[in-house]
């Protein structure tokens, strides 16, 4: 088995191009991840600002010895949106392709294939590889059961599953954070700005349920797969990643790493995460086959 | 491209409904097997192969079309019943299926190559590389389009493409990129994608608290309604949130689309079809809904002015009607 | 909408407001052994759902009716109205309920307006639901058959509306009619005529299909 490999998926709230630019820079220098995936996922009408800053981030995570994948949109429906990953596929970078629309960009370039590309089968894994896919993302609703099936009969090819973060359950070409605060998406003044970590959602009678990321909408509960990683290698995922939060990521990927390197015991580590990890309710239960936002003690 | 006449593809949830969709003036009807192989899997609803085959003859004597709904994702380590699906549409003499999964599809172009296939509105494919992937890959010959697309972006994507294009014109407004939201199994661990029922009524629940009807799914509440106050589906993209301590239906309200008042328009973009959803709805549903359709096609076609907005008011969610994406106010 | 079916209606709400509970509970077990005969893939589906108990509630009945599903037999009881004990409960106006049996009226379309309410186990009702729709059933139909069964409680049923129901009487001798055996109907004329109105407008519409079909299918040549 091969060294397990601790990433960053791309930043799905909408910072500012100086908070983004800081975020990344401290993680070139100081985060124990081996990839770092950039770019914007969740809305085109952010990319000018995410673009600011994009080529220094990259220079500097690429001179700190990480491998830099290029992330695409998950939603793809303007033939401009179509264009901008069209001008990507001949660049330096891997693409993460998160819709259909990148796959048949890269005509059969090798690719990273996305979490919000239903990848939930043997069949459906055939398909994306024999397209160029070298990675891919599984789907955060994917359970331990197919995940097993799906992974453990990849062959050479790198299964990587979200282990820590917010859990996107879905996108949309209406923006709820625009609706939020009475305005439409094509008159939004970006305005998922405002909430770095995204806008809780809570039922009428009071629970906290969900987190409005402009068109995406999130977990309320941070997913915390730190005790399954055990679990998650002997299935076959190669790839482990951290989704980032607006905490100390740093923190967070040091602790992972003790615990995929065997350096940390898990329920140490679990205790070590609480501290760092802020206030948002933790949940696995996707994994688990259970609800989604349900938390269930991993077996130590 | 001119089309010259769109054809009305109508739901089938039960051979009856079939039947009343067929004689109610359907061009085309589509349905699914009674397991999760489809996205409409809910108890009593749908075919079993026989079924199948009594309802293609039937709609065949009556130069209508039959179209299987195979539009779930397989399970890991278990796409055995997606296949014998897609072989027994082939054998029961459907005229397509309507696929979502790359897997499923691959299966079918290899298997059933004869077998016409339509891409489903669970793959979201809403812009042209997508379509062409579909198409060159796997010989898709119709996509049915996702709901969140403008009439205009409609015909741009037709006339890019050149394929045929199915689009919604009546039933739910889905704000969600469909097929790939996991709203559904995050409140009840049901997959929508793989189970085939998006708030599966085994997990709803409705009670009445002073007055008030309250909708859960799961332990969650969805919903409370005053009395005689409209509502809607207890998914979880139809309930009411709270944000900035303000109560709303953040996704979308309990309303249902319809796009009856712009048919001149989607003909115009060179729409092919023209989809009313609602297997999981009575055949008194199918039998309103296809035949102030059929008039209001027929009526197009004579160059006549359309029936008026508003004749199927009563049967749309909530009681209320939009256009939804297809103008552009509604994102 | 409810025009269209005042014979069963009557029927229902008259012979529940009237008859003895026994008597109903063995016209409920009756019209059952009837399904079986004339529809005997309903009580094959009834029986393949979820074991459950659903109780019916008519608004404006005095009693309630439980259907016990996902066995064999398929049981219609009489209870009353406060009864407990389900796993399900569909309520709405007598009405109602016949037109959702006889599938003129879409469930889901009540529901959104709120005409029809249901409680407890959800995934029941929808099962219920839908198995009933793959049907196409006729209360007065299935009340005409039982006369040969159940020739004497129908009468009785029929004579005490007769009796009550003054002022009514138009619709009475509707009802009357469809509790006499079915050999009795083609001598009525009114019946007959009823029979051919309905012929009518069946083979229009079908004409009216075919020739919009025809036209397309030229359109489509040309």
């Amino acid at each position: 088995m091969n060294a397990p490999r601790l990433t960053l998926g791309p930043l799905l709230f909408h910072w500012s191009a100086s908070r983004r630019r800081d975020f990344y820079f401290r993680i070139a220098d100081e985060a124990p991840v081996d990839t770092v995936y950039v770019g914007e996922v969740v809305c085109s009408k952010r990319e000018p600002m995410v673009e600011a800053v994009q080529d220094e981030v990259i220079a500097r995570l690429r001179a700190a010895g990480k491998e830099v994948v290029l992330s695409t949109l998950a939603l793809v429906t303007t033939p401009r949106e179509v264009e901008r990953i069209r001008e990507r596929v001949d660049g330096e970078l891997l693409l993460e392709a998160n819709d259909v629309a990148c796959i048949q960009l890269l005509g059969g370039r090798p690719h990273v294939v996305g979490p919000y590309v239903n990848v939930f089968n043997e069949g459906a894994r055939e398909v994306v590889v024999g397209q160029g896919a070298v990675r891919i993302v599984l789907p955060i609703e994917m359970n331990i059961t197919s995940l097993r099936v799906v992974a453990g009969t990849a062959g050479s090819t790198q299964i990587e599953y979200q282990v820590f973060g917010r859990q996107p359950l879905s996108v949309a070409m209406r923006c709820y954070h625009a609706r939020a605060n009475n305005l439409t998406k094509d008159h939004c003044q970006i305005i998922c700005g405002v909430d770095p970590e995204g806008l809780v959602a809570e039922t009428i009678d009071g629970l906290e349920l969900l987190t409005v990321n402009g068109t995406q909408t999130l977990t309320r509960g941070n997913g915390v797969l730190l005790g399954e990683l055990g679990l998650l290698r002997e299935a076959g995922v190669t790839h482990f990643r951290l989704s980032p939060q607006e905490l100390d990521m740093v923190a967070v990927a040091a602790l992972y790493r003790e615990v995929l390197d065997g350096r940390r015991e898990v329920g140490e580590a679990v205790g070590a995460l609480r501290a760092v990890a802020g206030e948002a309710p933790w949940i696995n239960g996707f994994l688990h086959g259970r609800p989604g936002r349900q938390w269930v003690e991993p077996r130590a | 491209m001119t089309i010259r006449y769109m054809e009305l593809v109508c739901p089938a949830g039960t051979p009856a409904a079939l039947r009343t969709a067929v004689d109610g003036g359907a061009d085309t009807v589509y349905c699914g097997f009674r397991d999760c192989t489809n996205a409409r899997n809910y108890p009593g609803l749908n075919f079993d192969f026989d079924e199948l085959c009594e309802g293609v003859a039937y709609a065949h004597a009556r130069d209508c079309k039959v179209l299987v709904a195979i539009n779930t994702f397989p399970r890991a380590g278990d796409e055995g019943p997606w296949h014998r699906a897609v072989d027994q549409a082939a054998a029961a003499g459907a005229d397509a299926v309507i696929l979502a999964d790359l897997g499923v599809l691959a299966y079918a172009t290899r298997a059933q190559p004869q077998l016409r296939r339509h891409l489903s509105v669970q793959a979201s494919a809403a812009n042209a590389p997508s379509i062409k992937f579909y198409q060159q890959q796997f010989g898709v010959r119709r996509v049915v389009l996702p709901r969140v697309l403008a009439v205009d972006e409609v015909a741009e994507l037709i006339a890019d493409t050149g394929i045929e294009t199915e689009v919604f014109a009546f039933g739910s407004v889905g704000p969600m990129s469909e097929g790939r939201c996991f709203l559904s199994s995050y409140l009840t661990g049901l997959s929508p994608t793989s189970e085939g029922a998006c708030a599966p009524a085994s997990h709803v629940a409705y009670s009445e608290v002073g007055g008030r009807v309250l909708s859960r799914l799961g332990d969650v509440t969805l919903n409370s309604f005053a009395r005689g106050e409209a509502a809607a589906y207890p998914t979880p993209c139809k309930g009411r949130y709270v944000t900035h301590g303000r109560s709303s239906y953040l996704f979308e309200e309990p309303i249902g689309l319809n796009a009856i008042s712009i048919l001149a328009e989607l003909k115009g973009a060179g729409v092919t079809a023209l989809k009313i959803e609602g297997r999981q709805r009575s055949r008194a549903y199918v039998a309103e809904v296809v035949a102030t359709f059929r008039r209001a096609l027929d009526a197009l076609d004579r160059g006549d002015v359309v029936t008026p907005v508003g004749t199927l008011h009563g049967s749309t969610e909530g009681g209320r009607e939009t256009r939804g994406a297809y103008e552009k106010g509604w994102r | 909408m409810h025009a269209q079916s005042p014979q069963p209606l009557a029927l229902l709400r008259g012979a529940a407001t009237v008859l003895p509970r026994p008597v109903l509970a063995a016209l409920a077990a009756a019209i059952v052994r009837g399904l079986k005969k004339s529809h005997p893939k309903l009580l094959r589906n009834l029986a393949g759902l979820e074991p459950a108990v659903v109780h019916v509630v008519a608004f404006d009945l005095p009693y309630r009716f439980a259907i016990t599903l996902g066995r064999e037999p398929i049981a219609l009881t009489v209870l009353a109205r406060d009864a407990t004990g389900a796993d399900a409960e569909v309520a709405a106006s007598v009405a109602t309920l016949v037109d959702l049996l006889e599938g003129r009226i879409d469930s889901d379309t009540l529901f959104f307006r709120r005409d029809l309410r249901i409680s407890g186990n959800t995934a029941v009702v929808v099962g219920l639901r839908n198995v009933l729709d793959r049907e196409e059933l006729s209360l007065a139909g299935e009340l005409a058959a039982l006369c040969g069964p159940l020739a004497r409680p129908a009468q009785r049923l029929a004579r005490r509306l007769e009796q009550l129901a003054d002022g009514a009487g138009a619709r009475l001798a509707a009802m009357h009619r469809t509790l006499h055996p079915p050999g009795a109907d083609s001598q009525d004329l009114s019946a007959e005529l009823e029979r051919c109105h309905e012929e009518i407008a069946a083979l229009t519409a079908r004409l009216g299909a075919l020739e919009s079909r025809l036209k397309r299918r030229a359109d489509k040549v040309a």
